[in-house]
């Protein structure tokens, strides 16, 4: 199961509460005289809430934004509208000075361990670079050397490695180098974006299980990026669905996952492949017919309209609002309608 | 929040104590690993090698008096005579010995190219870093820059430079060499800083909080560096070798400093005569070249893998 614990967070209580995250990025054309000939609409009015502890998965195809979201968390990213509050703070409201101290409390882990791992700095140069960044982040009583060898123990490294190159790593230890990086400041929400994505199913699992270890002896929040349901269904308490820049449909990961009301998390929880050979070769799989449209010209009306299985002339001329269909669960659709039992069952793994 | 990090593991401890007993490479040992099996590098190693002792240390190798008619270096009687057991590489029209003059003749022909090589990497580096890491306005603006250099060729620039300014021994040269070299490592560095830049370990420099200089020199700079440390080997060569051209134009050291550049053009007189009076300096000068551009592609090699044909 995912959570025992209550779903749905208090709005007071969260620790981050993003609200209208807006982010559009400019076409421009022209060499010398550069000129705006339009706009892609990567994030359009997203808007969630995290509590302390509590780990919220974005899941969606590639394009839909939700990489662009876990940017804009962290302040990779500057929002065209919309706010990002941390514990209580706008990001937009910081100086450079404040906002610097700021990220000490939201840390992202990068999607490829590969990339994201400077090749010309050994393990501890990269283990250590957020206390050569913040000096007060160092724990008291320790030099950088013995803190970065802490954390290489705390996600499994071996210590003996720290001044290895990253080369020198399998995948999975890489990822881990990258998991003490966002660490090392002790921050209260890590942004995740598709940590384990990249890595063989194998590892995939190791690498999910210290993530959870990790949120619960550090009572760490987490933004859990993903496009793999079945992995996000082994962390998530919640889940947003996003399509097209938006959120189709939000809910606790056990409703969500269990009667799905949204046509598009419908089609999407109807791919998830399930461990039993007869039930899976016997369900009935939502095919989605035509490809994503472009972000630059986005369908008006209902942005899943156009490829959705049940959209009707109100589909194309109204945008849906987030409405509630039990409790807290919420999907952004004129037609929800709950469907069983698609991916194997409420029960996770 | 918990104890977990509070407390040294035993594993902690003793990693601190005993360290990682395997080597650990970093790429720089991986290309010296490579390098140590390549004979390309070793025979390039030697020459370079004697080459650069005779420039540091030429009072090892021969007797300084012997470079000038005032020490009575040069006796007239003794003019163009070929190769002797008291004149090694023979004498010239002036009755000097070839062998001191080659060998002093080493430090400013070797001088000249190290000093422009490496001012030209950091000069070209330096603003391929900014160019390339800034973009936008900056980037236009020292492209641009770049590219009304490189319109200069660089033998018709030096020789307009160096007939309208007179600089003191070897800085004329150097100067010429710097102002219109550096722009091909200032291409080529700001190519390799666009690539850096958009890697994801920046990004995640950032999201520490990282400043722009610190990813600039920590993360950009060393792994845009690499390409342009080799072409600054290969044009070491090409440098050593216009100092010698300038030289020979007239252009390069006046006297009564001396290289292998103004060797060759006082032995174009007597060349029919006295072959020996050419072929020495030029001998050095072309051997010297050869070997410091095969260092520069064994060099190549070593660092990167992939251009290996």
């Amino acid at each position: 199961m995912a959570s025992t614990e209550p779903s749905r967070a208090e709005s007071s209580g969260s620790i981050l509460r993003v609200r209208d995250l807006v982010k559009n990025y400019p076409i421009m054309r022209g060499v010398v005289f550069k000129k705006q000939v339009g706009t892609v609409s990567a994030v359009d009015g997203v808007s969630f809430d995290l509590a302390p502890g509590q780990t919220l998965a974005l899941v969606g195809e590639s394009g839909c934004g939700k990489s662009t979201v876990g940017r804009l968390l962290v302040g990779l990213e500057r929002p065209t509208s919309g706010s990002v509050v941390v514990d209580g703070v706008d990001l937009a409201t910081l100086s450079p000075k404040q906002l610097l101290e700021k990220r000490r409390d939201i840390q992202i882990i990068l999607q490829d361990p590969y990339t994201s791992l400077d090749p010309r700095m050994t393990v501890s140069s990269i283990i250590g670079e957020p206390f050569e960044i913040h000096p007060k982040s160092l724990p008291q009583g320790r030099t950088k050397r013995q803190a970065v060898a802490e954390l290489m123990d705390r996600v499994g490294l071996n210590p003996e490695f720290l001044s290895r190159y990253p080369h020198q790593f399998s995948g999975g230890q890489r990822q881990r180098i990258g998991i003490a990086r966002a660490l090392a400041l002790r921050p209260k929400i890590i942004v995740a974006d598709e940590p384990v994505s990249a890595l063989d199913v194998s590892i995939q699992a190791q690498v999910m299980n210290l993530l959870m270890d990790l949120r619960d002896d550090f009572g760490l929040s987490y933004v859990f990026i993903s496009h793999d349901v079945s992995v996000v269904r082994q962390i998530a308490d919640e889940i947003a669905v996003m399509y097209l820049g938006r959120v189709a449909e939000l809910g606790s990961a056990d409703q969500l996952i269990a009667r799905p009301n949204h046509p598009y998390t419908q089609a999407l929880l109807s791919a998830v492949p399930l461990p039993d050979p007869i039930v899976q070769r016997t369900r009935e799989r939502i095919t989605l017919g035509g490809d994503l449209p472009s972000p630059a010209d986005p369908p008006a009306g209902c942005r899943f309209h156009t490829r959705c299985f049940k959209a009707q002339a109100i589909c194309a001329a109204e945008q849906p609002v987030l409405r509630p269909v039990d409790g807290a669960h919420v999907a952004a659709c004129h037609f929800p309608e709950p469907m069983y039992d698609l991916a194997g069952g409420g029960s996770a793994r | 929040m918990s104890e977990s990090l509070s407390r040294p593991a035993p594993a902690v401890e003793a990693a601190l104590e005993g360290g990682d007993t395997s080597a650990p490479r970093s790429q720089l040992g991986d290309a010296w690993h490579d390098l140590r099996h390549s004979a390309l590098f070793w025979v390039s190693a030697v020459i370079i090698g004697a080459v650069l002792a005779i420039a540091a240390f030429p009072n090892a190798f021969a007797d300084a008096a012997k470079t000038s008619a005032l020490t009575g270096g040069c006796d007239f009687a003794d003019f163009l005579q070929s190769p002797s057991e008291a004149h090694w590489f023979g004498t010239d029209q002036l009755g000097c010995d070839i062998y001191s003059f080659t060998i002093f003749g080493a430090r400013p022909s070797i001088a000249v190219g190290l000093i422009a090589a490496l001012l030209t990497t950091v000069l070209g580096t330096v603003v391929g870093v900014i160019s390339g890491y800034y973009g936008g306005i900056v980037d236009s603006l020292l492209s641009r820059l770049v590219d009304i250099f490189f319109g200069l060729p660089l033998l018709l620039g030096g020789i307009v430079i160096l007939s309208a300014l007179t600089f003191p021994s070897i800085w004329g040269v150097v100067f010429v060499l710097v102002i219109l070299g550096w722009v091909s490592a200032a291409r080529l560095v700001r190519g390799t800083t666009i690539e850096a830049k958009n890697q994801d370990f920046v990004l995640a420099a950032r999201a520490l909080g990282a400043t722009n200089s610190r990813i600039m020199w920590r993360h950009v700079l060393p792994n845009a560096v690499g390409p342009s440390i080799v072409v600054a080997v290969i044009s070491l060569g090409g440098y050593i070798g216009a100092e010698a051209t300038f030289s020979y134009l007239g252009l390069g050291l006046k006297d009564p400093d001396f290289s292998w550049g103004t060797m060759i053009a006082a032995a174009q007189s007597s060349f029919f005569q006295a072959p020996w009076t050419l072929l020495f300096p030029a001998g050095f000068l072309t051997v010297t070249v050869l070997a410091v551009i095969l260092m520069g592609e064994a060099v190549r090699d070593g660092l990167d893998p992939k251009s290996r044909a």
